[in-house]
């Protein structure tokens, strides 16, 4: 019999080119497994977080009672500190440098954190975001002074009260709404969540990642690892190279939500900013003297990390 | 075993322990237990309490103790008596207008409470016996609070529409906004209904006069008052009215979301009840504290349990099959419709909405907005399913608490009672069906 | 043995009651956290980033300690159908089933939460924000809460078997 590989995300289902990638990530990797191996692995995906709650799902893994998600690592900050790297405000500064880091020393150290935890980084995936905002955009530190924000992260929630933002946790079901009503000015989130969310009728300005972004978000495709020792050689090898086949494929359909967030938003009568260097460089000396500092401070090995995450060129 | 096979035993275990009369959480409970132990692999017993505390790490939840601690301490006031007094002061002289008064409290305190039975209880405690000595038929007396008291969760704040939009991930704050039409609505017609039969009774009594029958028959009987004694119940709406308001501001002018909201109102509700009744002393403070933790925990016990119990269906790939199935059905979208509402119905014959919402609503959502349904819209028709639960029997909460306000009343005359009100709601939905505008006008309304 | 059931459950049930009233504290608690929430992001422009994991944990400690007292009162709602069918003597064995396979689940539940509880406690698990509480908290709060529930049920049964005949007809006035 076929062994079955259950496979959970949080990001909404369905096909076709417009669906979320992250969910067609999936189904692509599924897909090309099975064919592959020639059935001996089967897939059920669930997406929509309509088997575990995201922030379940690495520790469904870790027992083994799910075999593989897609995640923003960081989610499991407050269990495994090192993995808050993954969401570390400005310290990725393009897709192909964070591609770089799979290689790098890095790459290394953070693969080897997450499998001494049970887990396997199968495909490497980084996606950009960007800020929508209602009064005026967002696109320099001084943009954000007392403005009412929702960072998403610990550490972009840093950064942001490092900028004198109001920092306003909200679940993002409710971003909408918030932002409709005023509970919220602005709302920083990845590209594809800020065009789901559809949050262009209600937001008047965006700033998109087209050229430079504070925020990259590591959420690859894992696998248990008592799931990937259980399979033979032969299906490990297949496993490993349709991941990493499917990078390319992560990284050109993010960089297509970057883009068509600049233009649903102007479409609706939003309007569209880019990063410039000097804006980016504020962001990331703003991000250097807090959320780097705190990290440094208060992770084993924090600075070594974030040096050898800076020294991947 | 199949995936049918495994789900069709899973719905008989369940039913076999719900029926047992074990309380409903840990019938949901035990029944995931079990499949969990014999279908699954072990691993997944030893995440339950991780699964658990994923599910309650959830901020809206929040909102329900919150509206049902203002719910409580409201009821615990003479507020209600308030409510019904003014309002039927200044309905005199219309037939039924002690009905009707009724009717126009029950929907003040919905405003104000996001659950049925409180609502139910509240204005039921005073409004029942008022309406017996004037004359009232014990079956129009009784079922009228019954239905009454349902809009506890069409109006908001709502328990029902918060565990809806928590699932489906609709916005909190556009399901309330969508259920305020429908609900004054149905309170309109609920009070209409309150006129016919006080009207016709009234005739009939007269008929039995004109015969000589003078001992025979009762009729509803309304008394006048001055405008003096109209104007002077007023202030003692004023806090009420001023809280509403607060919620309402808050709510759609942008104060907060929908659980810094109910804690506005919590906290609001608490010290109206303080200064405005007196309610300080430390028995009544601890009455309403205990009544709200029993509440709030039973509610959350279920929806924890159900949690669970939903798990299990979608790891066994129970949900996704019968969601499948069923929008794979070849029907027209009104068939479908009809028969998810049919599916309600009998559900809401034997469990509360609560249980309902979490177990049944993955599975028929799917469909639902593959027939082009409007989920708003939904959450709204779907609530006025869960209203008419709450009065069906066996198993229905709100005849519950009629039963332990009027207990000298027999079962059949609240039976008889609150028919024409389940029909009342039965013609709602469809009504909604062919105007669904009456939901979704005011939250895109809003909206926009 | 019948004079240290009544003993022990007396004081369980006052107990549970004073774990009801602290829970329904808390929640008032959460009540006055949000208004001041709200009263400082629109006046004074304080971040409360904390904010929302404090009001979730207060609401699981809510819902976990007024478990027991609810239990006690027989306020967990279910479906009664059989009751007006069978006689007094088959009901209270109906209910000794229930109240048995009741405790099974919350001690089940409760001895993972221990043990997720000492693990969290062990390993300095915190949540992932800013403020990052320990997790420990609300694992304890559950498994606590679960125990004491159990044995609330262990104390009915107990109960149900020392009065026979006193049919226990459980409560039914809350829900919504
Ligand atoms: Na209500
Ligand atoms: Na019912």
């Amino acid at each position: 019999a076929p062994k079955v590989i259950k496979i959970s995300h949080q990001f909404p289902g369905g096909d076709g080119p417009e669906a979320d990638f992250r969910h067609r990530l999936a189904v692509k990797f599924a897909q090309e497994v099975e064919k592959r191996t020639n059935g001996e692995l089967k897939f059920q995906i669930y997406p929509s977080a309509s088997l575990v709650k995201p922030t379940g799902q690495f520790s469904a893994m870790q027992t083994g009672a799910l075999d593989m998600t897609v995640l923003p690592l960081a989610y499991e900050g407050g269990k495994i500190p090192e993995t808050n790297l993954g969401l570390m405000p400005a310290l990725v500064t393009s897709y192909e440098q964070g591609l770089r880091w799979k290689t790098a020393p890095i790459g290394k150290a953070l693969s080897d954190v997450v499998e001494g935890k049970g887990v396997k980084i199968i495909t490497w995936v980084w996606q950009a975001g960007g800020v929508a905002s209602k009064e005026k955009a967002i696109v320099e530190p001084s943009d954000a002074k007392g403005i009412k924000i929702r960072g998403g992260s610990k550490d972009m929630d840093l950064m942001l009260k490092g900028a004198g933002g109001s920092i306003t946790n909200i679940p993002s079901s409710e971003i909408y709404n918030a932002m409709q009503t005023g509970v919220l000015d602005a709302a920083v989130t990845s590209s594809t969540s800020l065009l789901s969310f559809r949050l262009y009728e209600v937001a008047k300005h965006v700033t998109t990642a087209r050229k430079n972004t504070f925020w990259f978000m590591f959420e690859p495709l894992l696998m248990a690892k008592s799931t990937y020792d259980s399979l033979t050689p032969a299906q490990q090898k297949i496993v490993t190279e349709v991941g990493a086949d499917l990078e390319k494929f992560a990284m050109e359909e993010s960089k297509k939500d970057d883009v068509r967030l600049g233009e649903v938003y102007a479409k609706n009568g939003a309007q569209a900013s880019d990063m410039d260097d000097a804006a980016f460089a504020k962001w990331r000396e703003l991000a250097k003297q807090t959320s780097w500092k705190n990290f440094a401070e208060k992770v084993k090995n924090g600075q070594q990390l974030l040096d050898m995450a800076q020294a991947v060129k | 075993m199949g995936t049918l096979e495994i789900g069709l035993l899973y719905l008989g275990v369940t039913l076999i322990l719900l029926f047992s009369g074990m309380p409903i959480a840990f019938a949901l409970g035990a029944s995931a237990l079990g499949f969990m132990y014999f279908f699954m692999p072990a691993m997944n017993l030893e995440l339950l309490a991780e699964t658990l505390y994923g599910e309650l790490d959830n901020f809206t939840l929040l909102t329900i103790p919150l509206f049902i601690i203002m719910g409580a301490a409201i009821g615990k006031t003479r507020a209600a008596v308030d409510l019904y007094e003014s309002a039927y002061r200044w309905m005199h002289k219309m037939p039924g207008s002690l009905g009707v008064a009724n009717v126009i409290g029950c929907t003040v305190f919905a405003a104000l409470c996001g659950s049925s039975p409180a609502t139910c209880a509240a204005i039921g405690g005073m409004g029942i016996p008022e309406m017996r000595k004037r004359g009232y038929s014990d079956a129009l007396s009784t079922g009228l609070i019954a239905a009454g008291g349902t809009l506890g969760i069409l109006i908001p704040p709502s328990i029902t529409l918060i565990i809806y939009g928590l699932i489906t991930e609709q916005s909190i704050g556009k399901l309330f906004l969508a259920g305020v039409i429908p609900g004054l609505l149905l309170a309109l017609l609920f009070a209409a209904y309150v006129v016919y039969s006080a009207t016709r009774q009234i005739r009939r009594a007269d008929a039995a006069v004109a015969a000589g029958e003078t001992d025979a028959v009762i009729a509803p009987m309304a008394e006048t008052y001055s405008w003096r004694e109209r104007l002077e119940v007023l202030p003692r709406l004023l806090p009420f009215v001023i809280l509403i308001v607060v919620i309402m501001y808050a709510m759609y002018g942008g104060l907060g979301t929908p659980s810094e909201i109910a804690g506005i109102g919590a906290f609001g509700a608490m010290l109206l009840v303080a200064l405005v009744y007196k309610c300080y002393r430390w028995m009544d403070v601890r009455a309403i504290f205990l009544g709200a933790a029993k509440e709030s925990c039973m509610i959350m016990m279920i929806i924890a349990m159900a949690f669970l119990f939903t798990y299990v269906m979608s790891y066994l790939r129970i949900t996704q099959s019968a969601a499948e199935w069923m929008a794979a059905l070849e029907m027209s979208k009104w068939a479908y419709l009809f028969w998810v509402n049919v599916l309600l119905l009998v559900l809401g014959c034997f469990l509360p909405p609560v249980a309902i919402i979490l177990m049944v609503t993955p599975m028929i959502l799917p469909g639902i907005i593959a027939n082009g349904f409007d989920p708003i819209w939904f959450g709204i028709v779907l609530t006025i399913n869960m209203e008419l639960g709450l009065i069906t029997p066996p198993v229905g909460l709100n005849l519950f608490v009629i039963k332990g306000i009027s207990p000298e009343t027999r079962n059949s005359e609240i039976l008889r009672g609150v028919i024409p009100f389940i029909l009342i709601m039965i013609g709602f939905i469809a009504l909604l069906a062919v105007f669904p505008e009456i939901v979704t006008w005011l939250p895109n309304k809003i909206g926009s | 043995m019948n004079k240290l059931i009544q003993v022990f459950g007396g004081g369980l049930r006052c107990f549970n009651r004073w774990m009801a009233i602290i829970a329904a504290m808390l929640i008032v608690i959460a009540a006055v956290a949000l208004v001041y929430e709200v009263i400082t992001r629109y006046y004074v422009k304080i971040a409360n980033d904390w904010m929302i994991e404090f009001c979730v944990y207060l609401l699981i400690a809510a819902t976990f300690l007024a478990a027991a007292y609810t239990q006690a009162e027989r306020g967990h709602v279910g479906i009664e159908v059989l009751d007006e069918v069978m006689s007094p003597k088959w009901n209270r064995i109906r209910l000794m089933i229930g109240d048995a396979l009741s405790a099974v689940v919350v001690f089940v539940v409760a001895h993972n939460a221990w043990h997720y509880s000492w693990d969290a406690y062990q390993q300095g698990w915190t949540t992932s924000s800013t403020w990052a509480p320990p997790l420990w908290i609300p694992y304890f709060l559950m498994a606590f809460g679960l125990s004491t529930t159990g044995l609330q049920m262990i104390v009915q049964i107990l109960e149900t078997l020392a009065v026979r005949g006193a049919h226990e007809k459980p409560q039914n006035l809350t829900g919504a």
